[in-house]
């Protein structure tokens, strides 16, 4: 009889529950000390957040908060190292399950990937991802840049497609810095930075937009990001004369095609499907990244030696 | 008040830190669980409402910080879900074994759909579809599921005089 208890409860038991009351007194006190509290909470919220949207990226907030990332990082990084055997226990069983497919999937893009070098002569020098790349850095980076290796430390699951590593301003970290997996694969770019940590943006995320070259038919277009439910990345741009062909290496475009910050022949995917109607005006190239979006436990950020290039 | 107070906060920091090693990366059936989200809900049903509105208030500080993202917004989500579920605790929940279940289960749609609305104010590239459809259904499967344990480990860390101390604040006497 629950409910018989809660109106003794309230009819007998009010002056033994009373010395249990603490601050508020009286029903309309607490009620207005409870509702205080809550109203100021949110506009402390919504202060916070018109003011964070409203400032620089070198705004008090953003600094505050890059601070109070950097006191938590140590704390996410003993989590994460401590949840590691666990989550990659649970991956291994997830990936014994989708083994067989990964591995003919891989066996095409290894095929693919002679088949193109071989046709391809790449000049000394001129950077290549792809398998291994990271394994060959000096090659792939040249001159312009260096290569930091960086945990990531968290990955919410949100529409927009961003991660968080544990390297930031500290480590000669810059937004606009490009970021590839430890294979070699396009994966975004810093979108923010912090003392210790940084944002990335990645490929697939809708904001995102890199530009790109079929390599072996020349083709050029604009990679964009389809967010969470999309599987897919999608070449924009690609006039509906050029010539594309499934199966075929997309990889960075550079500067050529007016200005990015990603440099060239970074690998970013396949081309796994391609379409066009009477009406739009471009074709509709579906391009399966090589990466895995959905699971990246390290990246490799591209220190830039020199200045962002200026964005169109 | 003020121990409820510090142990809801340690109990949301130690939430925080499970769902970016463990529970982020888990995902199940296109969806993972907000083991945050199920934290703020039963440690406001068991507190009340101002306990559980600080502790929302604080998770989302926490998550918006540890991801670079706007701050401000996941507090005020999460602000709203702490004294919701915390005045539910203090009036209709009592004493009814379904009711952590229950809300969990409908904050986390409240939750999906606060976020939309919010993500389309600040112009954020977002998707009504993935949010309220792809990845709820799992979550909220997976929510409801966390549930029990949640709630049992949190019965045992605030006992139920946290709730009546809170709740007797508003007692009259009527006869």
């Amino acid at each position: 009889m629950p409910r018989h208890r809660s109106v003794r409860l309230a009819t007998t038991g009010a002056a033994a529950q009373r010395t249990a009351s603490s601050t508020f007194g009286s029903r309309s006190g607490g009620t207005l000390g409870r509702r205080a509290v809550v109203v100021a909470l949110v506009l402390v919220s919504l202060v916070l957040a018109t003011a964070y949207f409203r400032e620089a990226d070198s705004g008090p907030l953003h600094s505050a908060q890059g601070s109070a990332a950097g006191v938590l990082e140590p704390f996410q990084i003993g989590a994460e190292r401590v949840a590691r055997p666990f989550r990659d226990a649970w991956g291994w069983f997830d990936d014994l399950r989708a083994a067989r497919s990964e591995n003919r999937r891989l066996k095409e893009q290894l095929a693919a990937l002679r088949k193109q070098k071989a046709g391809k002569a790449v000049t000394a020098g001129t950077p290549i991802g792809g398998i291994g790349a990271y394994a060959h850095a000096p090659r792939y980076v040249g001159n312009d840049y260096t290569l930091l290796k960086s945990d990531v430390i968290s990955d919410l699951p949100t529409y927009q497609q961003q991660i968080v590593v544990s390297a930031g301003r500290l480590d000669h970290v810059k937004r606009y810095d490009p970021v590839v997996s430890t294979t070699g694969w396009l994966l975004g770019h810093i979108s923010k930075v912090s003392s210790n940590t940084s944002q990335v943006t990645l490929i697939s995320d809708r904001s995102s937009a890199v530009a790109v070259i079929d390599f072996a038919q020349g083709t050029r277009g604009i990679l964009r990001g389809g967010g969470p439910d999309s599987g897919s990345l999608v070449m924009d741009q690609v006039s509906k004369q050029d010539a594309v062909a499934n199966g075929e290496i997309v990889t960075t475009a550079g500067r050529l095609s007016g200005g990015s910050f990603y440099p060239k022949g970074i690998a970013v995917g396949q081309i796994d499907a391609f379409s066009q109607s009477d009406t739009a005006p471009f074709k509709l190239v579906r391009i399966k990244p090589f990466a895995d979006l959905s699971s990246i436990d390290q990246v490799v950020i591209l220190l830039r030696k020199g200045q962002v290039p200026s964005l169109p | 008040m003020t121990v409820a107070v510090l142990k809801a906060l340690g109990a949301v920091f130690v939430a925080v830190l499970l769902e970016l090693a463990v529970f982020a990366p888990l995902h199940i059936g296109g969806g993972s669980a907000d083991v945050v989200l199920v934290t703020v809900a039963v440690v406001a049903l068991l507190t009340g409402s101002v306990v559980g509105a600080v502790a929302g208030f604080w998770a989302g500080l926490l998550l918006d910080t540890v991801s670079l993202s706007t701050l401000g917004l996941t507090s005020l989500l999460l602000t709203l879900v702490g004294y919701w579920c915390g005045r539910y605790g203090e009036t209709t929940a009592r004493d009814r074994a379904h009711a952590p279940f229950l809300a969990v289960a409908v904050i986390t749609v409240l939750y999906a759909a606060g976020n939309l609305v919010l993500q389309f104010t600040i112009g954020e590239p977002t998707s009504a579809r993935w949010i309220l459809f792809d990845s709820l259904w799992p979550q909220l499967i997976m929510n409801v599921v966390l549930t029990l344990p949640l709630y049992a480990l949190f019965r045992w860390m605030f006992p139920r005089r946290t709730l009546i101390a809170s709740m007797t604040r508003e007692v009259e006497l009527v006869g």
